[in-house]
């Protein structure tokens, strides 16, 4: 299936340094975030807290039903940095 | 006969759906450069997108279609470039849906003839677009090499052949390619100027 994109160069530019993160190292992406002036653990924090929420909020709706059904992803508290 | 009835097993069993893939699971055990991975990811997707949406809003609903299957994790695909297309179809979305409310009010205030919905209408993501390249092309004004990159990247070269292209080694290729990176994450890509200073 073809995608059009109205923004084909910019997304063609978009798509090759999604590529490069994907293969970067740990070392090249805290390098690359520290730039904007935040740690490796606040970014850590950060990004944890953004999908523990959105695991929270896709779970609400079945609250009740066992952790299994969704792999329990409680196991990011243990897991991430808070 | 015999290899017949092996064609249609094989065929059979072909046909029969995959077993649904654990996203939950395998998010909750993303590792820290996964975690890492999906910051830049979000920050570098979520330049000029319409209605104020930033990283974290981005990220929330990627994970979000991700562990409700409203995209399907296909087999052999690893977890971060599915989570990275799901991300990019969300952004695809919100310039849709900027559109349709734009037509709305266009309608509304026009008439129904006065709505262009043809791809062509999508201005305000190709003036957008135009923008953040002209800025990147700015800021890289001096760098050569970088120049170089993006000129391949633009006309579908693999990072093989612009190297070839300019005779770049591995090394002067991919210190230029971090140094795009790196800009256009710290300056983001939302307008005019938007990575000066």
């Amino acid at each position: 299936m073809t995608i059009w994109y109205p923004d084909w160069e910019l997304e063609r530019l978009l798509q090759a340094l999604e590529q490069e993160t994907l293969a970067a190292d740990e070392d090249d992406l805290r390098r690359t975030l520290s730039e904007s002036g935040l740690s490796k653990a606040e970014s850590l924090r950060q990004v944890a807290r953004v999908v523990r929420a959105a695991a929270a909020e896709y779970e609400e709706p079945t609250a009740e039903a066992p952790q299994a059904a969704t792999g329990g992803l409680g196991a990011h508290q243990a897991r991430w940095p808070h | 006969m015999e290899s017949f009835r092996s064609f249609w097993d094989l065929a059979a069993q072909r046909l029969e759906p995959e077993p649904p893939r654990d996203v939950a699971r395998a998010i909750a055990e993303l590792t820290e450069g996964d975690l890492l991975r999906l910051k830049v990811l979000a920050r570098l997707r979520v330049r000029g997108l319409p209605g104020g949406i930033g990283w974290t809003d981005l990220l929330h609903e990627t994970i979000l279609r991700a562990l409700s299957g409203a995209r399907r994790w296909p087999a052999g695909v690893p977890l971060m470039a599915f989570l990275a297309g799901v991300m990019r179809s969300v952004c695809s979305e919100h310039w849709r849906r900027a559109r349709r409310e734009r037509q709305v009010l266009v309608v509304a205030e026009a008439g129904v003839e006065a709505a262009d919905t043809s791809p062509g209408a999508d201005q305000e993501r190709q003036v957008a677009a135009a923008e953040a390249l002209a800025a990147i092309y700015r800021h890289f004004a001096e760098d050569a090499t970088v120049l170089k990159i993006m000129t391949g990247l633009a006309e579908g070269l693999s990072a093989r052949e612009i190297r070839r292209r300019h005779d770049l080694t591995q090394t002067e290729y991919d210190t230029a390619r971090k140094r795009l990176r790196r800009a256009v994450l710290r300056g983001g890509l939302n307008g005019p100027g938007c990575l000066e200073g």
